[in-house]
């Protein structure tokens, strides 16, 4: 008996680890940024992916057929690719994204048309043609001059550690070379994930003196920018795609206008690299309700319906996706509203364990339709959503308050009445005039 | 006409001055970081990554020793390669890392064996033929006419690249029979695809284009032919090998130095590289252009060349600046070539340079830097109206205006710099000048750019009121930096000029609107209060009065003297009774716990029984009432 649940176990053990390698699908400009870029791709294959190299204006890309997407995530390293090969387009991609696909993208100062356009349908813009990111003051020694190898900081990452990586980590300043990203701040959806120096600017001609206005100056230049859809799609936009590449992988910096000339012995790149890509391609920020469950204080199976005031037990038991498995999520900041079109009652759900959250509370005394609602929407992590709905009915005729002090003249007075009928009606049926009249008598004559 | 003609022959003076040289070239740090690799892979468990390891490391550690020879056998038989592959790879490990447990006797017979009958593929021909080299197997003259004559069939049927690739290398192993292999050179060769009109390289990537080049030369050394790649080619094959110097795997290091070494060796056509030694950023005082002149290994030339001549000119309007500079080695290093441009005196800015080194010639680029020095500074917060005179505040760098500034929306801020070459105190233009404002507590940053005015000094014209949207009218301490930057200038600065505080007018404020993605904040619940209730001492006194009337009815019945003389035990009278006491009980009980369906249901019954038994008790009460009368 043990032997065949041994046997099981083993084959259940087997199946978990023989999990299917994502089909991701890598597009680029030419066959040589393969190599130029073996290391980050190197990482991806040893994290269970299966990329396809193809080259951008292949003729035969297809990522659909039949209506299923052949693959789930996509890595566009093809700045200059001006149209895409096969059916692929623009708006192909969009597609794509709206049915949950990935999408790393990485362009450069001479980005062609379609990536264009694809960044402007995420939300962001990519600066004119051969416009780079100049910064004078923040400069790898390794420029050539035009001071557009630029260095910054990991300060201006942003600051959530699901998307780029434990802090901790991010000491040693990230290089990049490439054009500036525009975003609209008010975006909800899109995110700065890089932004540069201070000092930097992004202008159309790095050689000329700046006389208009750049797109993109100082820490508003975005140098890579994230957009997590509605669909927790993701989105990550690069605007560079030496950021990946082996050289900026493994080169040691030193800022050439440093003053106190710091040495640093390797970029963080590659570090802030596989990061993003975890995060992009869903191996990080992933959660999922689950559980939920509610009662009355006391009881445990969900009532028909709640009536006003009773004491509530709301139960919700979260789990978030990391090294490619569903583990209990513990955090401080999760909140559950109890919503009749406006929310009556919003506060924190406490952390009890294995990833279940409790909140105690009474229920409002105003009766309707209600929903028990999380909605749980952080940096870097899916937007976490659950409804339940519950009605609320006021109180019954007999659960009211029965002996109130001061309704005692109303209680006395009817119950007095009832008694006095009572007794009036045994007296008016059954007296007996003649055994009176005597009496009467008696005493008129008294 | 003339202009194109013109323009022609610049193209045509353009391109000839790239010729036969690289920008790069494999050096030390590359070999250091491929000899990594390989003592990595060395304690692979895969033959491929192994042998390769084993054939280029340097020393072999003992223990990597005893890991590949221990275990051989072993990943030889989970190896999924081919047969012969598996047997080349093996063979080639135990030979080069000398080890002393022996290889399994059949292999020798196995490999002369498949030496004699007929392979399908050049590349097993290939395998075969270099195990059988390994192992010593003698290749006697008939058997090599027997496999020149296999691969003269293969190649009928499949002249892949990859197949003429393996067949190159069989027929510089072979010799005289299989000397028909050299015509096809020039077809592998043609089929490379360039890649930016820079680099050529064979679909397939590195493995493929090394195979083949590496074949090709081999080959036509072999037998004696002129390079099997012109001149040009060799730039572009050499470029491509130059920019795969990141690669990771061992198999992948070793064909590309072979294939940089193959190019490099075969002098008439190998390119040199020429590059700016040093960032090719040279400082006005000592305008020193350094070059390193080396072969693609990183070699010195030999014979070191004696002539290297340059030709500066400036980059923008393409003037000359020196006709023929003559660069002249370092003693201490022979690969370094110097020229001395200070007596032409080279103003701030870019060059270009076109050097030509025997018949090698190489365009670079590089800079003369400058140094900026702040003529003046000058600060002012006036009204924007201009109604008083503002007071100016002067500057000099890098001090930091004592007293903090204070400026309100009727308010501008005005800064004017002056900047001049440090060297010739002449005006300077620079490619970055702006003004950043940063909110001392937010740390919130706006920029501004300045325009230049008629004696080229940098003017910022800040209108507080006007500009207040980009400050989201937030008042605070900001600090005041100046920025100036340009790419030709090694000492771009960020000056803290000054600490002002701005007030713009409180009710334009924008609040940053709470993002979705914070915590909100806590709603409670507030539940109706009850109301007030009277006191127990006036509700007890109300219910006394309310009470009084049953007692008034009770103490008058008693004055006037009542009986109940009438009453029988009748069932009738018993029942009205009974059922109309319960009937009033029922109310009581619906006040305090049945509902109305209940209550109703139970009224049915008591009143059914009421009703009839009062109906009988009535009508006896009248009959009696007429009985008497």
């Amino acid at each position: 008996m043990w032997k065949s649940f041994v046997i099981l176990l083993t084959l259940a053990v087997f199946c978990y680890t023989a999990e299917p390698p994502e089909e991701t699908l890598v597009l680029l400009d030419n066959l040589a940024i393969r190599e130029t870029h073996s290391i980050f791709f190197k990482s991806l294959q040893e994290r269970n992916y299966k990329l396809t190299f193809k080259l951008a204006d292949d003729p035969n890309l297809v990522i659909s057929k039949y209506g299923e997407y052949l693959y789930k995530n996509l890595i566009l390293f093809a700045p200059s690719v001006e149209e895409f090969g096969g059916e692929l387009s623009a708006n192909k991609i969009v597609n794509f994204i709206d049915e949950g696909g990935n999408v790393l993208v990485a362009v450069s100062e001479k980005s062609g048309f379609v990536l264009r356009e694809l960044a402007s349908e995420c939300g962001f813009e990519v600066d004119d043609e051969n416009a780079m990111v100049v910064d004078h003051l923040n400069h790898d020694v390794s420029d050539t001059g035009d001071h557009t190898k630029i260095l910054t900081r990991p300060k201006n990452l942003i600051d959530s550690e699901v998307i780029v990586g434990p802090k901790a980590q991010n000491t040693d300043p990230l290089i990049f070379k490439g054009t500036g990203l525009i975003a609209d701040r008010e975006n909800p959806l899109v995110m700065q994930l890089l932004t540069a120096e201070s000092s930097a600017y992004s202008y159309s001609n790095p050689e000329d003196p700046v006389t208009q206005y750049p797109h993109a100056v100082g820490r508003g230049t975005i140098l890579i920018a994230a957009l997590q859809a509605r669909n927790n799609a993701r989105v990550v936009f690069s605007g560079s795609l030496y950021f990946f590449s082996d050289e900026a992988f493994i080169s040691s910096l030193e800022n050439a206008q440093g003053g106190k000339q710091v040495k640093y012995q390797k970029s963080g790149n590659e570090k802030v690299a596989t990061a993003i890509s975890k995060w992009v391609f869903g191996e990080n920020g992933r959660l999922r309700v689950k559980s939920v469950e509610h009662h009355r204080e006391g009881e445990i199976v969900p009532p028909t319906a709640y009536t006003i005031t009773d004491p509530v037990v709301y139960k919700i038991a979260i789990e978030i996706y990391q090294d490619r498995k569903w583990i209990p999520f513990e955090a401080k900041d999760i909140q559950l509203e109890f919503v009749r079109i406006d929310p009556f009652v919003r506060m924190r759900l406490s952390y009890l364990k294995d990833g279940v959250y409790v909140a105690k509370f009474k229920i409002p005394d105003v009766y309707g339709v209600y929903q028990f609602k999380v909605d749980y929407n952080r940096v870097g992590y899916t937007h976490l959503f659950s409804t339940t709905q519950v009605s609320v009915r006021p109180l019954q005729h007999t659960q009211y308050e029965r002996f109130i002090a001061s309704a005692y003249p109303y209680y006395v007075s009817a119950f007095s009445m009832m008694f006095g009928v009572f007794v009036f009606s045994f007296v008016f049926l059954h007296f007996k005039e003649d055994a009176g009249k005597p009496k009467a008598d008696e005493k008129k004559s008294q | 006409m003339f202009k194109i003609l013109l323009f022609l022959i610049s193209c045509f003076i353009y391109q000839s001055y790239t010729d036969k040289t690289v920008e790069s070239h494999l050096s030390a740090v590359d070999l250091e970081r491929f000899q990594s690799i390989f003592s990595e892979a060395i304690f692979s468990d895969d033959l491929q990554t192994l042998y390769y390891a084993a054939i280029n490391l340097k020393d072999v550690p003992a223990r990597a020793k005893e890991h590949a020879c221990n275990n051989l056998l072993s990943f030889y038989e989970s190896s999924k390669l081919n047969e012969f592959e598996k047997k080349f790879y093996a063979v080639g490990i135990h030979k080069a890392v000398a080890c002393t447990t022996k290889l399994p006797d059949n292999f020798r017979t196995t490999v002369s064996a498949s030496l004699q009958k007929d392979s399908s593929t050049a590349q097993e021909i290939y395998f075969n033929l270099f195990t059988a080299k390994t192992l010593a197997v003698p290749v006697d003259k008939a058997s090599a006419d027997k496999l020149a004559k296999n691969l003269q069939t293969i190649l009928k049927k499949d002249d892949s690249l990859n197949s003429l690739g393996y067949a190159f290398h069989i027929s510089a192993e072979l010799g005289a029979p299989a000397a028909f292999v050299v015509d096809r050179v020039e077809d592998a060769i043609v089929q490379a695809d360039e890649v930016d009109g820079k680099m050529l390289q064979f679909e397939g990537g590195l493995s493929i284009t090394a195979l083949i080049i590496n074949g090709a030369f081999k080959i036509t050394k072999a037998q004696n032919k002129p390079a099997p790649i012109t001149a040009e080619q060799a730039v572009k094959f050499a470029s491509y090998f130059l920019s795969r110097r990141s690669v990771i795997t061992s198999k992948g290091a070793h064909v590309l130095v072979e294939a940089i070494k193959s190019i490099a060796a075969e002098k008439s056509v190998a390119p040199i590289c020429i590059q700016n030694f040093g960032n090719g950023q040279l400082q006005a005082e000592s305008p020193m252009i350094n070059i390193k002149v080396v072969d693609l290994l990183g070699q010195a030339l030999s014979p070191s060349p004696s002539n290297i001549f340059g030709k500066v000119l400036h980059k923008a309007d393409k003037a000359v600046l020196a006709e023929k500079v003559s660069f002249i080695a370092r003693s201490s290093d022979k690969t370094v070539f110097s020229a001395d441009l200070s007596t032409y005196k080279p103003a701030r800015g870019s060059y270009a340079v076109e050097i030509a080194a025997n018949s090698y010639t190489q365009s670079l680029s590089f800079k003369v830097l400058g140094r900026v020095k702040v003529q003046s500074l000058e600060i002012a917060v006036g009204d924007s109206d201009l109604s008083s005179a503002a007071k100016k505040h002067t500057i000099t760098f890098p001090v930091k205006l004592a007293e903090p500034l204070t400026a309100d929306s009727t308010q501008s801020i005005f800064v004017k710099v002056a900047l001049s070459d440090e060297t010739t105190n002449k005006v300077m233009q620079v490619q970055q000048a702006f003004i950043r404002l940063s909110h001392k507590e937010t740390d919130e940053e706006i920029i501004f750019i300045a325009d230049q005015d008629a004696a080229r000094a940098y003017k910022f014209y800040i209108d507080i009121g006007l500009r207040g949207a980009d400050f989201r009218y937030k008042s605070g301490d900001y600090s005041l930096d100046l920025i100036v930057g340009d790419s030709s200038l090694s000492n771009s600065f960020n000056w803290n000029i000054a600490d002002i505080h701005l007030a713009f007018k409180k009710e334009k404020e924008i609040k940053t609107p709470t993002p979705r993605n914070q915590m909100l904040p806590e709603i409670t619940h507030i539940f109706r209060q009850p109301e007030k209730r009277p006191s127990t001492f006036v509700s007890n006194t109300f219910t006394l009065i309310a009470a009084a009337p049953l007692l008034l009815l009770f103490i008058l019945w008693g004055k006037i003297g009542i009986n109940v003389s009438n009453f029988s035990f009748r069932p009738s009278v018993l029942l009205f009774h009974l059922g109309f006491g319960a009937t009033l009980s029922i109310f009581g009980l619906f006040w305090l716990q049945l509902n109305m369906f209940e209550t109703l249901r139970l009224l049915i019954i008591t009143s059914i029984v009421t009703f009839l038994a009062g109906n009988r008790l009535l009508t006896k009460i009248a009959a009696d009432k007429s009985k008497l009368q």
